[in-house]
């Protein structure tokens, strides 16, 4: 019988495990009965043979006062760094890497899952990332994967699989825009979908634009609102401050289905009221929704796309729930927003019914293009087939010499973001001096034509025979659905190759350094 | 071998003919056997396969009843909050009536002790204590409660904590 490989959307709050069987997608619940689990890891202890002893999910986020220095939180938004500065120190002295944290979640995650699938059958997953990480953060995300000794057979992007859930879901068809509010980050993504075919098309987000900006909106209002009734609020009182935040998340789920909220505060023995219309919350969120309303055109202007070209609209995240988000998103596209998918666990459930389509066995699973039958279920009773291809999320490019002014270095994009991958692109460049010999490449990250805006991610220096000055050379750049780089560089005088290489991952572990973390986190308990 | 009407069979024919009836009747019973075997496993596989599923339509059963409640719990016991921070005794009283509503469907307040369980508490705020080894609950910020053992909201405790050199 196939193994069953799962669907985990690793975030950077919250994440979520599902399992596709008996035509659906389910979200398997944690020890404590939840959907989601925090992403967040506490470490209590060493035990007596020297190993971390931890706890992950909401006992550790319980515990984070009692010694901060042992918290680890958001350490998504660390993945693909290297170096002292992004690893954390645990209380046995084991230095862990942001990769090796995500393990431990992981690890957690698969392991409460197992209550109900049974004891050690979460092996295979697929994970999510956002749309917008780039080579390093895809590939620690694999990394955490295989050092909780899991098999990742696909990283994939959490927009995709969001889409996926409603592409199988009713089998529709056209240019797709996702929109995804979650509680602290905004994603859009724009894609074909056709029959089972899920073509990446664009991406944009922001990082910092959630749910919890909105609770920050409706804690402003009913602060002033106390402030205006003479009450002073001591924002050392943290009863009441607990009281206001937990009230204020609850005001703002209520103004979704109803007009007013009523939230009321004893404090000091007095009583105090407070009214939030949907109206005023709405104007006091006029900024955060203008963010993402730009950030939408950026995305949209970028292929030239207009909103007569997205023939459906899909609304992802919880905080997509608020009735501003349907407001604005139909007076902009002159479409209707339907809510289709469940917004929470789309993207788990999404990446469940993707890897239902892949076996452990198959010499595809990890290739560029998969092109695999599935049965899309009972409801529909078409067999399938599930393509998926994907962008680019940054510009790759090379550092040359700008042609009027030696002295000043320029970014030449060759590749540029949002390409669907597997791709292959190249640009001639010229030598600068004669009798020049050797040619350095420096493999950049980002799109400015300032160096001083771009990363390099890696670098080689070819030798290459004394030509005069202006003499060609081709830089190739092919990039897998991995995302890895691989580089040749063609002397066009005599179309031969000079040389290749790969791009250097120095911000990624090395085989050995993920063989010790395997090491490290096996013996590590999670609680 | 012809035979007349009056004729019988020798004994080793009788012998040979009902050795074939037996060894007939023996592999019939044993294929009858072989069925029994195969149905009696599927019968033990498909009640294994009813309690997994029984249990699971339990386990469901139960979260979507958790699922439905616990948002009106979670805003009564905010309710309840407030009752506790007027000390008078009809506000007390009106508490107390809430809560036993409550209690007799479930409901239970977290008992809170010295030692810290991050399964039902959740520290908000804490205090360095160099007399003390280990970390110990000193208050309460905001009561806790479960429901059927599920924690519906952690008590909201105030620690002390050892100071590490």
């Amino acid at each position: 019988m196939a193994e069953k490989i799962f669907g985990i959307d690793l975030g950077t709050t919250n994440s979520a495990i599902a399992v596709f069987e008996n035509d659906e997608a389910r979200i398997l619940k944690n020890i404590d009965g939840d959907e989601i689990t925090p992403s967040v890891v506490f470490f209590t202890g060493v035990d007596s043979d020297g190993n971390d002893e931890s706890l992950v999910g909401i006992q550790a986020k319980n515990s984070a006062a009692t010694a901060p220095d042992n918290i680890v939180q958001f350490v998504k938004r660390l993945m693909g760094n290297q170096g002292d500065a992004y690893n954390f120190k645990a209380p046995s002295g084991k230095e862990y890497t942001p990769e090796m944290i995500s393990a431990l979640i992981l690890r957690k995650v698969c392991k409460d899952a197992e209550q109900y699938v049974g004891d050690g059958s979460v092996k295979n997953v697929v994970i999510t990332v956002p749309a917008y990480f780039d080579d390093a953060r895809r590939i620690a995300t694999k990394q955490a994967g295989k050092i909780a000794g899991l098999n990742v057979l696909r990283v994939i992007n959490e927009p995709t699989a969001a889409a996926i859930a409603f592409g199988l879901d009713t089998n529709e068809s056209g240019k797709v825009l996702v929109y995804d509010l979650g509680g602290g980050t905004f994603d859009v993504t724009i894609m074909d979908i056709n029959g089972g075919n899920f073509d990446v098309i664009a991406t944009g987000g922001d990082s910092q634009l959630g749910g919890i900006n909105f609770d920050q909106k409706i804690i402003s209002i009913i602060l002033r609102q106390l402030q205006e009734q003479g009450c002073t609020v001591d924002d050392e009182d943290d009863a009441l401050m607990a009281d206001i935040r937990e009230k204020a998340e609850k005001t703002k789920l209520q103004l979704s289905n109803v007009e007013t909220a009523r939230p009321v505060f004893t404090i000091n023995g007095s009583t105090y009221r407070i009214e939030i219309t949907r109206e005023t919350f709405e104007k006091e969120s006029e900024t955060l929704m203008q963010r993402t309303q730009l950030l939408l055109e950026d995305v949209l202007n970028e292929k030239n796309l207009g909103w007569s070209d997205i023939n459906h609209l899909l609304v992802v995240g919880g905080s997509t729930r608020m009735p501003m988000v349907k407001k604005l998103l139909e007076r902009i596209s002159g479409k209707e927003v339907t809510y289709k998918v469940d917004p929470d666990t789309a993207v788990a459930q999404g990446a469940a019914i993707f890897a239902s389509t892949l076996t452990t066995d198959s010499p595809d699973a990890d290739a560029g293009m998969i092109n695999l039958d599935v049965t899309a279920g009972e409801r529909s009773g078409v067999t399938a087939s599930l393509v998926i291809s994907d962008v680019t999320s940054q510009s790759l490019g090379v550092i040359t010499v700008d042609p009027n002014d030696h002295s000043r270095k320029i970014n030449t994009v060759i590749i540029p973001h949002n390409t669907k991958i597997p791709t292959k692109k190249s640009e001639v460049v010229y030598t600068v001096y004669d009798n020049q010999t050797e040619i350095k490449v420096e493999v950049t990250e980002g799109n400015d034509a300032d160096v001083e805006y771009v990363r390099v991610i890696g670098s080689s220096i070819l030798s290459m025979p004394p030509y005069p000055k202006d003499s060609p050379v081709e830089i190739i750049y092919a990039y897998d659905p991995d995302q890895t780089i691989y580089i040749e560089v063609i002397d066009k005088v005599t179309n031969s190759s000079l040389g290749t290489f790969e791009i250097d991952r120095a911000s990624n572990l090395s085989d050995e350094e993920v063989k010790n973390a395997m090491g490290v986190v096996k013996h590590a308990t999670v609680d | 071998m012809d035979l007349d009407n009056n004729a019988v069979l020798s004994d080793a024919d009788l012998a040979s003919e009902q050795g074939n009836e037996t060894a007939k009747v023996l592999q019939e019973l044993g294929e009858i056997r072989e069925e029994l075997f195969i149905l009696k496993d599927l019968f033990v596989r498909r009640l294994h396969d009813d309690k997994q599923k029984s249990q699971m339509i339990h386990t469901l059963d139960e979260g979507a009843r958790f699922a439905f409640i616990e948002p009106f719990l979670t805003d009564l016991i905010l309710v309840l909050d407030r009752l506790e921070k007027k000390d008078d005794d009809f506000a007390r009283s009106v508490y107390e009536e809430i809560y036993d509503i409550l209690h007799r469907r479930g409901v239970e307040r977290i008992n809170v002790t010295e030692g810290f369980n991050p399964a039902l508490y959740n520290a908000v705020k804490s205090n360095d204590n160099p007399e003390i080894a280990s970390v110990a609950v000193t208050g309460i910020v905001r009561n806790g409660y479960t429901l059927s053992g599920r924690v519906i909201r952690a008590a909201e405790v105030i620690v002390d904590r050892p100071v590490t050199k």
